[in-house]
């Protein structure tokens, strides 16, 4: 199985723009950019993700709690889904991957190379 | 046909317009923290949910310097937004210069400093699709 369709969800407008040429016209995948954990649940099950990517820090619902919902869904229960995030530390990281995180894209980040970051990350999964 | 490098740079200039105002937003949010009648602390939330913005989206958009004063900002800010408190004078006087910094900075920005401006979007996926 490859990597071809992400679900970015991003509630900051201008972040969405980069994270859309950085993964669509750079990297080549199919991008569905939510600007909330609702948008992405509604748009999802049409979508079908090969992987999410998750801001954390979103007003309303935030990144965990979108993670928490979708990895509720029959359908997107074993989908890889990573964190992009301000700066962390070693033991945030592995609290995050003890509840089944892929991984964490640590925000600002480089559009040049955030593709490949991803795909590390999906890589990294298994698949 | 749109290319990649123009609405990369019709971005790098919508951003660096955005970037002044949330200065501004920011600083006016910093006044407001000391403020007995804001003593909820809505301010100091508000201060911190906007240099958190400046910090992701400057840094990601190639305005790095912006980037690294509003993480400072980020960080005085977050025990004073913790406790819910007001800040200390020695507290208060750290915010203020750094929101005077990232004013000031902010206000000489212009699209070519950020390191993404003659980003060649074209060449650069050309370059990943071959490997």
């Amino acid at each position: 199985m490859d990597l071809h369709r992400i679900t970015y969800v991003e509630d900051e407008p201008d972040i969405r723009e980069i994270a859309r040429i950085a993964l669509a016209d750079i990297g080549g995948f199919e991008v569905d950019l939510c600007e909330s954990g609702q948008e992405a649940l509604r748009r999802s099950t049409d979508f079908h993700p090969d992987m999410f990517l998750l801001d954390v820090m979103m007003p309303g619902m935030d990144g965990m709690q979108t993670y928490r919902t979708l990895r509720a869904m029959p359908e997107f229960c074993n989908t890889p889904a990573a964190f992009m995030t301000a700066k962390v530390q070693d033991h945030e990281i592995r609290h995050y991957r003890q509840l089944g995180i892929t991984g964490v894209i640590v925000k600002p980040f480089d559009p040049v190379t955030l593709a490949t970051a991803v795909r590390r990350l999906w890589e990294h999964a298994g698949y | 046909m749109e290319s990649g490098q123009d609405k990369l740079q019709e971005l790098i200039v919508r951003h660096c317009a955005i970037l002044r105002a949330n200065a501004d937003l920011l600083a006016g949010c910093v006044a407001r923290m000391s403020d007995p009648d804001n003593a909820s602390g809505q301010p100091a939330r508000d201060a911190l949910h906007i240099a958190h913005q400046v910090a992701g989206a400057g840094g990601s958009i190639g305005f790095h310097e912006i980037s690294a004063i509003a993480s400072d900002i980020e960080r005085a800010l977050q025990p004073i937004v913790a406790i819910n408190g007001m800040p200390s004078a020695a507290q208060k006087a750290r915010i203020d210069a750094l929101v005077h910094r990232l004013q000031r900075v902010a206000a000489e920005l212009k699209p070519q400093m950020s390191t993404l401006y003659r980003l060649d979007v074209a060449a650069i996926a050309g370059e990943r699709h071959r490997a």
